[in-house]
This record gives structure tokens, sequence and C-alpha cells, in this order.
């Protein structure tokens, strides 16, 4: 019987530490991804690749458009809204995903006026699908390039020569380049170093 | 005096089971309450006091870049007395091919601060002399990196050759962030390594830096200042620029609850169990003197007929069983020590310094006095009915309990003979029975926090995150290939969600806190109110308890120099940083932070959640400028660890009140049915029937006990444990159904008890019907 016991009394100290101790399972290690994971077929760290169409501009791009997206305010202060109509591409998509109802201050640090643009890095992971060279632009027009870097040009511009992914354009571009001018002014001496300041709203789901 | 004498020896003789029993109970309390107050007051005092010698301010922030004036401008605020500057560099470092999630903070050992140096079990070292290319540790990296003396540690300050490698050459008691609770670590270096470094840095082109010097300021409060801490805190922020450079800063106060956050968990429970384990004591002591008063009630009264007073006789019972409990106490007190400092040098990797031990007489005297006053009182209580015991009405009296009259059956006749058994002496089980249903209901208390823990941590983990997530990927520069990066990850499984997290240093109404922010609100933990947006905030309730702030409040939130108004839309679970922390939408954010810098981590939750590691191993191996973490920090295997050996040290320790109020039970219950015992047997039960019958009553006793405790336990122990992990910034906790906490508990104890009651009845083997028979002669 005093084995008994002695039995009964190990085994519930056992199956209690073991429950106490977790069992947790464990997963084996997979090693390293191929090399096809780590850079596909379909990717080079070129400037140009197999995707990348020929156009002369904007209007040359073929693609469904969501109109009405975004609404955007220029400068800090800026009262007026402008419209922007996204094209419907992948690009697009990633960052109406970081945009919301709520007005969202969007910092731009580089602003060219030789060039006619005003432009920043934004953020997400941007495939570049329906890269397009562009020879021309128009005021409004707003494009992704490679390293995430948005553009938007508040000026007709001749013989650019980009490479980039158009993902939108201003529906109203009258006054567009006084007011991109003028929102630039007044933030001069800005205590972070921003140039123009934007506020974006997403108006679609 | 010779009377007392005789009385004496025959209640040893009598009674030598019941005494050491009790002294066993008592020892075993006071071992386990003393040497947890032992280690809880220690490690305050110890770290308290390290932190004091080495000079932390009253409120330290750690700050980046060499402002030069701001030392000037924080001591010109009225109630600073004075600022003490310790300069630093912060920088990511590597340690056996394993890369830390937070930058490391290398410090000059010049011999103004006055840091100890430690061995590996954290005795104390004579002071090295610092020799160049060495660094100094603290032990706490041990237990995170598996490193020691000899190893070597790599600072990365530069993209282009920047990397600075340091060989181990000792270790320090860090009492900053020395604990393995803490991310951040310190490093001590020789002066000219680190101005080396200093240069390398300021030397390095923009793009190319990794790392940036900073200081540490310690700002002391002038004596006599009417502020409060958070007033304090407010006028320092509001009347410098210190906010524009501040990465973050720390209370005193919440430095030393991170270090001591592992011992405080360890000693709080220990304490917790101690409390109860002394009503287990009470109620035992409790019934094993009813059972002697009944028992001896005949020799009490022929005592008293002898001419010993009923005062007299209790006064004897109240010295034999104080003095069993005083020396149960004292022995249990002395080794207290021994264990408080073994359990002291365990936790050296964990708390980051040996704490020194010391005898907290001012506490635990008044403890033990009001202990012993509360046993001395609950004894007088229990011997009153000794007086009440006359010698006629005892003689008259033929004893026995209750008459229960129920059938037995053949087949059945152990079960049924343990029924009426229980039917006819209840009062006798009513003791097991509510032993059995607080230490069901304390462990299932601690076996609900061990499921929410999880087999590894995954509790804490989400209640100290801002929300769930296998792995963050952070990077720091715009080469960094994310879609190659998400692709990995996706082949080690694939994606499920994914998320972008920033937290920031913001500075809400003049308090610093870190801004959680997400690009998705919806992933916070939100507790009370709605979840917020571009013109509100999330806060813990920590904050709201600190700042006195309620949903709907306003709030002014100031980053980077940009201050802007928000609502509070609710209160929102995040444990980081003891819940000093606020949540904000990206675009509440982007109103006074930079939303486009390198700030961002992204979060993903997996489909197999653990191909975490292995992830995190391909990417840190293979990727610069990224950092990447899994949801968890150093410091949690050391919790994790500690919480699921405290569950078994108090099983145990359980077991063992189990088996030593078993033993009390049966033998008394044994002695006064030795008659029954002898007819059962003659009826032809053999010994190990009757004994498995006396088992099951015990069995059928606690069932009831454990069920009851289980039911008390689910309507209270959630909210109890809540409120004990409020003081730990974490403002919510809800347990369910769980294999820990309900049915090891339920077959535990009850099982505990019948194996216990099998080993205690063996005694019956020698009972047989002389027994009856001498009985029937008395």
């Amino acid at each position: 019987m005093k084995k008994i016991t002695s039995l009964i009394m190990i085994l519930l100290l056992t199956a209690g530490m073991a429950a106490l101790t977790g069992c947790g399972s464990q997963t084996e290690d997979p090693g390293p991804p191929p090399s096809n994971v780590i850079n596909p077929d379909n990717s080079d760290d070129g400037g140009t690749d197999d995707n990348t169409q020929d156009g002369n501009s904007v209007g040359d791009y073929e693609g469904n458009v969501l109109e009405n997206a975004v609404s955007v305010r220029i400068g800090r202060d800026g009262r007026k809204e402008w419209s922007v109509n996204m094209y419907d591409n992948s690009a697009a998509a990633t960052m109406l995903n970081y945009l919301s109802g709520s007005a969202l201050l969007f910092p731009t640090y580089t602003y060219d006026e030789k060039q006619g643009f005003v432009a920043q890095s934004v953020r997400g992971t941007y495939t570049r699908d329906g890269e397009t060279a562009i020879a021309d632009v128009k005021a409004g027009e707003l494009y992704l390039f490679s390293g995430g870097q948005l553009r938007l040009y508040f000026k007709d511009m001749e013989g650019v020569n980009i490479t980039a992914t158009p993902v939108g354009y201003y529906t109203d571009t009258e006054g567009l380049a006084e007011a991109v001018q003028d929102a630039y002014e007044s933030n001069m001496g800005d205590i972070w170093g921003v140039d123009v300041y934007f506020w974006i709203t997403k108006t679609t789901n | 005096m010779g009377k007392y004498r005789m009385l004496l020896k025959a209640a040893i003789k009598k009674q030598k089971g019941s005494i050491i029993g009790i002294f066993l109970l008592v020892f075993v309390l006071a071992l386990c309450l003393f040497s947890a107050v032992i280690v809880y007051i220690s490690g305050i005092n110890s770290v308290k006091n390290e932190m004091h010698r080495l000079g932390f301010g009253d409120f330290t922030i750690w700050v980046s870049g060499q402002p030069e004036n701001l030392k000037t401008e924080i001591e010109n605020v009225p109630d600073v007395d004075y600022v003490l500057s310790q300069p630093l560099i912060f920088a990511d470092y590597e340690i056996n091919g394993d890369y830390s999630d937070n930058e490391g903070q290398l410090l000059v050992y010049d011999g103004s601060v006055p840091y100890r140096f430690l061995s590996a079990d954290g005795t104390e070292q004579p002071e090295p002399e610092i020799m160049r290319g060495t660094v100094y540790i603290s032990p706490a990296l041990c237990s995170g990196f598996d490193v020691q003396v000899g190893d070597t540690i790599r600072f990365e300050l530069t993209r282009s050759n920047g990397i600075k490698s340091f060989t181990i050459a000792g270790y320090f008691a860090d009492a900053f962030m020395g604990s393995s609770m803490i991310d951040m670590k310190s490093f001590l270096i020789h002066i000219d390594d680190w101005e080396e470094m200093r240069e390398e840095l300021s030397e390095a082109a923009d793009v190319d830096v990794l790392g940036r010097t900073g200081a540490m300021f310690h700002v002391f409060r002038r004596e006599g200042s009417d502020l409060t801490e958070p007033e304090f805190h407010r006028q320092i922020y509001e009347s410098t620029d210190v906010s524009l450079y501040t990465e973050f800063s720390y209370r005193l106060d919440s430095i030393l609850n991170y270090m001591l956050l592992l011992q405080n968990i360890l000693s709080g429970f220990l304490i917790a169990f101690s409390a109860v384990l002394l009503l287990i004591c009470l109620i035992i002591i409790g019934h094993s003197l009813s059972v002697v008063v009944e028992q001896e009630k005949r020799d009490m009264a022929v005592l008293k007929s002898m001419g010993f007073s009923g005062s007299g006789i209790r006064r004897f019972y109240l010295i034999l069983y104080g003095g069993t409990i005083l020396l149960g106490f004292l022995f249990g007190l002395l080794p207290a020590f021994g264990i408080a400092g073994l359990l002291a040098k365990a936790m050296v990797s964990s708390t980051g310094m040996l704490i020194e031990l010391s005898f907290p007489a001012d506490i635990i005297l008044p403890v033990l006095s009001g202990i012993l006053f509360l046993f001395a009182v609950f004894l007088f209580v229990r011997t009153r009915k000794i007086l009440r015991i006359s010698p006629m009405q005892t003689i008259r009296e033929t004893g026995g309990g209750k008459k229960v009259t129920s059938a037995l059956r053949k087949h059945f006749l152990g079960l049924d003979i343990a029924l009426r058994e229980i039917r006819s002496g209840s009062s006798k089980y009513i003791a097991v029975c509510i032993i059995s249903a607080f230490l069901s209901m304390f462990l299932s208390v601690i076996g609900r926090m061990g499921t929410w823990l999880g087999a590894n941590g995954e509790g804490l983990m989400n209640t100290f995150s801002v929300a769930g997530h296998d792995l963050g990927v952070q990077p720091f520069n715009a080469s960094v290939p994310m879609d190659e990066i998400e692709r990995i990850i996706n082949w080690y499984s694939p994606i499920q969600e994914t998320y972008e997290l920033a937290m920031q240093s913001v500075i809400v109404n003049g308090q610093e806190y870190t801004a959680n922010v997400l690009n998705d609100s919806k992933w916070f933990h939100v507790l009370s109110g709605s979840v917020c947006d571009g013109g509100s905030i999330l806060i813990t309730d920590t904050v709201a308890g600190e700042l006195g702030l309620v949903i709907g409040d306003t709030v002014r939130v100031t980053a980077n120099g940009r201050m802007e108004t928000y609502t509070v839309s609710g209160i929102y679970q995040c444990a980081n940083g003891m819940g000093d922390n606020i949540g904000m939408s990206l675009t509440g954010y982007s109103k006074i932070g930079d939303i486009t810098g390198y700030i961002w981590c992204h979060h993903y939750i997996l489909e197999n959640g653990l191909m975490r590691e292995y992830a995190m191993a391909y990417l840190q191996e293979h990727y610069r400028g990224i950092d990447v973490h899994t949801n968890s920090w150093s410091g949690l295997d050391g919790i994790v660890f500690v919480m699921h050996a405290l569950i078994g040290v108090i099983y145990l320790v359980a077991a063992l009140f189990v088996l030593v109020s078993v033993a009390l039970t049966a033998n008394k219950l044994l002695q006064s049915e030795s008659g029954k015992m002898a007819v059962y047997k003659t009826m032809g039960l053999s010994s190990g029937r009757l004994r498995l019958s006396f088992a099951f009553r015990f069995f059928v006793v606690v069932m009831f006990g454990t069920g009851s405790g289980l039911c008390l336990s689910a309507f209270w122990a959630d909210y109890a444990i809540g409120r004990i992990f409020k003081m730990f910034g974490i403002g919510e906790f809800n347990s369910g159904f769980s294999v820990l906490g309900t049915v090891l508990p339920l077959l535990a104890i009850p099982l505990l008890f019948f194996g216990a009651a099998l080993i205690f009845s063996a005694k019956l083997k020698q009972i047989n019907i002389v027994n009856l028979i001498s009985e029937n002669e008395e």
C-alpha cells in the first residue's frame, strides 16, 4: 500500500509540474529562405524593368480612376479643399491605406521651384508595377518614384523624362501653383525645416 | 509545580503528533513569510541606496545631442536644486550574433561615478583599472545573451566601418537599468575609447551615422519644494526646451519599480500565500484544540476533581500551544535570512545586482508581534471550553457523536461506512473542508495567473505591447528593402495582418510620456470609451490616475516643439513603461510630430507564430539598418521562469500543509474510532478496505471544500488579481476556465488529501478485537 500511495503522490506532482511548465510545442527551423524568395525572377535592381511602360504624359497611362478619393488642403493654415482623383493601382491603394477620414498633416521637405514639384518620401511597401516613362507632366499630377518618393507637380513641365508610377491628379488645377508657392513662402523658418505642409483626408472607402 | 510537570509529560506523550505538526506548519509559514519580507524590504533599500549613491536624480532625463545650455536652463527652473550631467553614446550592439532590440548606452568610467564591480554571481569585486578596448556590463546581460567575460560586444556607430568592438572584462552593478526587466543597458568603457567614438560620430556624414551622443540629466529638486512630482516634472518641461531633446525620462520610483519588478512579483506572491497559510494554521490549531479538549475531557474532569483549577489547565494548554507556535516562528525566522540570501543570489542575473540583505527589524518585529497576538487571542478563545468542563457532568456523558442510522450495503460497505462516519461526525471534518477551500482558492488564483501568463509569457507580452504581434521590423533608412524583408517573413510563415507602430516621446499636460502611434487605431486594446482619431487620444489607467483625467477631458500634447489640443476618447491597455504611455492615431500625431521619418516599426502577425524566432534570426544576420524584435523583452523569460517555479513551490508547500493537517486530523479520528474500527474488522472488512474507506471520507469532504474554493475563486479572483496588476500598469485581467486554474486544483487537492489519509491510516492495521475489549473495560 505504501508503494501505491507513493506512486499516487509522484504521479500527482509530475502531472502538476508538467501542466505548469506548459509543455510548449516547438517547430523546426526551416533554414534560410531560397534565393527566389529573396530575389524573385520578376524583379531586378536596375532603374528600368520589364514592367516599365513608355508614354509621353500621364494621359497615356491607362488605368481606372477613383474619383474624388482624397481631399487636400495646401499649407498648414490652408482652407481651400482640393479634390484629388486616384488611380486604381496598387501604389495608390497602399497610399490610401495610410489615410483616414481625419485630416493627416503631411510635411514635404523638398520644394523645387525650377522643376515645378514638391516631394516627400511616403511610407509603405511599393512594387514597381505600373511604372511609366513620362516625358512631360502637367500641374496637379502625382507620381510615386522608386524609393517611395511622392511628387506633386504644381506646374506644367515639358521634357522632364521621369520614370514613375502615376498615382493620381488634382481635379482642378487653377491656382494650384500659387497655392503651393504661397504655402512655401508662409512656411519659411519652420522649426522642423518643412517646405510645404498638406492636410490630406481620404474621402473614399 | 510538580503536578504541572506530570501534566506536561502526559500531554507530550499523548499529543506529540499534534505539537510536532503545529510546529512544522508554523515553521513553514514563518520561513515563507519572513524570507519574502526580507527579500522585499532589502531589495527596495538596496537598489534605492545604490541609485542615490550613483547620483540618480529625483527624476532623470535622457537626451540626445549635446545641448550646451540645456543643463543651465534646467538649473534655472525655480524648484530645481541642481542637475548632474552624465554624457553617453547611444549605439546598437551585437553580442555573440544576437542583436539587441534597444540601443546600448556607453558611459565613461573614470571613477567620478562610484560604480561597484561584481563577479558573475554578484559578489563585489575590487575596483579594476579599466583598459582600452574593454567593457564592463550588467550581469543581467548573461541571461539575455548567454554572454561571459572574454566575449566581444560590437557597437554600431556608422555604416562605413563604424563598428567598434569591445572585450567584456567584467560586470558592474547598474542600479539605473541593470535589471533584465529593462531592455536598455549601460556599458562602462575607458574615457579614451569614449572620446574616440564621440569624434567618429561627429565626423560621420548624416546619412552614414547610426549612433549618437547624448546625456543623462539627473535633476534634483530643491529641498522644501511644495510641488508634487507631476507638477515639478511639468515645471521643467514647460520652462525649458528639454522636450526637444528628450529621448525618455524616468522618475526615481519608476526605475525602482522596473529594477524590482521580478523580486516584487516573487515576494508579493509568497506574502499572499503566507496569509493563506496563516489562516490554515489557525484552522488546524483551532480544530486540533477542539479535538484535544473533547478527547481529554474526562482526564480534565479528573484533574479538576484532584484540585486543578480550570484556569490552571487552560493556562497550561495556552503555554503548550503558544510555546509551540512561538518556537515555530523563531525557528522559521532563523533560516529565513539564509533562504532570502539564496533567493537574492539566484536573482542576480535578473536584478543585475546582488541585493544587500538586511534584517528589517522595524517591519518584521511588528509583523511577528501582530501575528503572535492574533494567535494568543485565538488560543485564548478556543480554550474557553476547558473552563466549562465539570467533573460530574463529564462522568455522566457517554460520549459518541450524532446518532445516524443508515443501511450498510454489503457490496458498498467501505463507501457506506465512510458516508455514515462523515454524517455522524460532521463537525470533525469542517476544518479539513475549510482548509481545502482556502488551498484550492489560492491555487486556483495562482493557476489562473499561470494560465494568463502562458507557457512563453504570451499574456504579459500582449499586455505590455500596444497591440499583439509576432514580429516587428523597423527600418532606419531608405535603403532597407522592406518588400524583400516581407517576402522573407512571408516565406517563414504567411503574414496574416500587418500594421505600423511608432513610439515617440510627448509631453501631456506638462508630463513626459511615450506616445504609441498606430497607423490603424483599431489595434489598440480599448478598455472603455472609444478608439482615438485625429482629434483625440487614448490614455492608460495609470496616466488617467496621474493626471486626474477622465474620458472627455481636454489635454495639451506637445512633441518636437509643437503643441495641439486633444480630447481623451478612451482608456486603453498597455503596461509598457508601467502604464506611462498614451495612444494616438497617425492623423492625430501628424499634427505635432513628423510622420515621415524612420520612426515606424512594421508589426506582423503570422499564421504560425512559432516561426518568428527563425525569421528574426535570419533578418538580423542578413540585413543592416533594421531593428527586428519579437513581441517580447529580455526580462520576460525571467518572469515566466519565476512564476512557473513559484507555482511549483506553492504546490509543494500546499502538499506539505495537506500532509500535516491530514496527519493531525487522521490521528485524532483514529484514536476516537479505534473501537468502531475493531468492530468493522470483526464484520470481515480488511485493513486495506477500511483504509480506503477512511481516505474516501477525506476525499468526499475535500471535494466539497475544493468545489467551494473554486467557486469563490471564480467570483473574485479576476477582480483581486486585476487590482494587484493595476500597480504594474496592467489595466485589465480576465481569465476563464483553465487546466492550471480549474482542473488541477480540483484534482490535486482531493487526491493529495486522499493519498495523505491513506498514508496516515496505516495504524488501522494494528487495530483488532482486543482494542474493542480493552475499550469496554475502560
